[in-house]
């Protein structure tokens, strides 16, 4: 029988001394490796495995360290870890607690980002199938972003500039740090379950590829993918592409971009009415003088006369309109507004009803207007209308012009 | 989506004014459907104008009452 040595240890005792070895002989030890197995528990505290080729090491990162954080951990990613190696005594597991987390290089959040690009784009997130088109006239529209940036700022001034009536909310969220990708992915829901939205705009202003990391986390590309309401990505400068860009329906270069792409130009709608007012005169004007050339059949009828009167004057007035019109082309916004006002209500003088006003008289018959007395019969009832109202009046007498004419 | 009840989007009244020039256009309307149209145009055009003139002063933010419920208020942000 082998001999017993004197000082037997407890399982405890041994582990005990383990433990104090370990973790005071590495405190505060950096060590690199790459992420494997992760995990994010429900309490906020992070658990994953740290390996290189040849060996691994369990490591945790309490909720409390994980505030310093810009960017989530993901599997494959290079990271640097600072913290201290600790004893799990009732398993005698050793672990490293986490203090600090660093990608390790430029290269790793780089490599995240390709990663990440490539899942999704496999899963079909990018799909230009799937992309909603951006309606013409927003009347309400989200803005996603930080309260307190340049971004909102200049999308708020362009929007104002182009198009004023649009009613611009904003959900503010931190944009960068620990916890931005979540409030950005919830500001999105946050609107869906809103819903009375007809575009959100989801950006931030230019930054380094940290500053903008939000932008490229996943829960931020998931929320926007499940969006019902057409998303717009405004990060960053032109030349920085994030994973919101691909996944939103409508990348645009920078906020202020993105603000020119959603809000139409009110002034050129101004001209477009301006133009549709003009064809409107004109088209009634060309009814007019249709109904004046039937009239004119009717030549040597008293009213032929005043009639070519009133057309001239209809016709001067045309005139003048356009005249104005080319005139205010470069005019402002406001000046435009004004003369528009004034179109209208040249507009109304043209209304031939006002035909009325100077004692013609429309007779109808079922509510159709009457162009010659074959449309009725003796005993007929039919309307007259006159300015103030109408007559309703029964046919006694029809009498044809050329018999007019013959007698 | 966001509009009101009962209150036409300017989307649907801008089509709508292109869709009575087209007809006013094409001149296969009676002289009562014509002045029918003219009579919407202007109610339209008016209703346009009116619309992109109008501002909205306030930044608005909407907000998760305690209830759960989203509402729009106006944003302390000028």
């Amino acid at each position: 029988m082998a001999s017993i040595p004197a000082n037997i240890l407890s399982v405890s005792g041994l582990t005990r001394q383990i433990k104090d070895t370990l973790e005071n002989s590495f405190r505060g030890v950096a060590v690199s490796g790459e992420i494997s197995n992760y995990k994010k528990h429900t309490s906020g505290h992070l658990y994953f495995t740290l390996k290189d080729q040849d060996a691994q090491i369990s490591a945790v990162m309490f909720r409390g360290n994980t505030m310093k954080m810009f960017f989530s951990l993901q599997d494959g990613m290079e990271v640097v870890c600072r913290g201290d190696v600790t004893v799990y005594e009732p398993r005698g597991n050793y672990q490293i607690l986490v203090k600090e987390i660093h990608p390790r290089g430029e290269g790793a959040l780089q490599l995240a980002f390709e990663r990440l690009k490539k899942k999704l784009f496999e899963e079909g997130l990018f799909d230009e199938s799937q992309k909603k088109p951006l309606p013409p006239f927003p009347e309400r529209i989200a803005i996603v972003t930080s309260p307190t940036g340049a971004a909102i700022r200049d999308m708020i001034s362009v929007m104002r500039r182009r198009f004023p009536s649009v009613e611009i909310v904003l959900l503010p969220v931190q944009v960068q740090g620990s916890g931005a990708a979540e409030q950005i992915a919830e500001a999105v829901d946050a609107c869906n379950a809103f819903r009375a939205f007809d575009l959100i705009i989801v950006g931030r202003g230019g930054g380094s590829i940290e500053d903008l990391w939000a932008f490229n986390e996943e829960i931020v590309a998931r929320a926007i993918h499940r969006s019902g309401i057409p998303v717009v990505s405004a990060v960053g400068h032109e030349i920085d592409f994030t994973i919101c860009d691909f996944v939103a329906d409508v990348r645009a270069a920078t906020p202020s971009v993105a603000a020119e792409l959603i809000a139409p130009d009110a002034q050129s709608l101004l001209e477009s009415l301006r133009n549709i007012s003009y064809t409107c005169i004109g088209s009634v004007n060309n009814r007019i003088q249709q109904l004046l050339r039937s009239l004119s059949s009717l030549s040597g009828h008293h009213a032929f006369l005043r009639c070519e009167e009133i057309l001239a004057r209809h016709t001067q007035n045309l005139d003048e309109l356009y005249a104005a019109a080319d005139r205010t082309i470069d005019l402002r916004f406001e000046r435009i507004n004004s003369e528009l006002t004034f179109y209208q209500r040249q507009l109304h003088a043209f209304n031939p009803k006002t035909l009325l006003d100077r004692g013609y008289a429309i007779p109808r018959k079922d509510g159709k207007i009457l162009r010659s007395v074959h449309e009725v019969h003796s005993g007929d009832r039919m309307h007259v209308f006159l300015r103030d109202g109408s007559i309703e009046s029964q046919v006694h007498h029809i009498q044809p012009n050329h018999e007019q004419e013959k007698k | 989506m966001s509009k009101k009840k009962n209150e036409k989007s300017f989307e649907e009244s801008f089509e709508r004014l292109s869709d009575i020039v087209e007809k006013l256009e094409a001149d296969e309307t009676t002289l009562d459907d014509s002045l029918t149209l003219y009579e919407e145009a202007l109610e339209l055009s008016q209703f346009c104008v009116e619309r992109l003139t109008q501002s909205q002063a306030r930044l608005k933010e909407l907000k998760k009452r305690a209830d759960g419920i989203f509402e729009i208020v106006d944003s302390e942000i000028s």
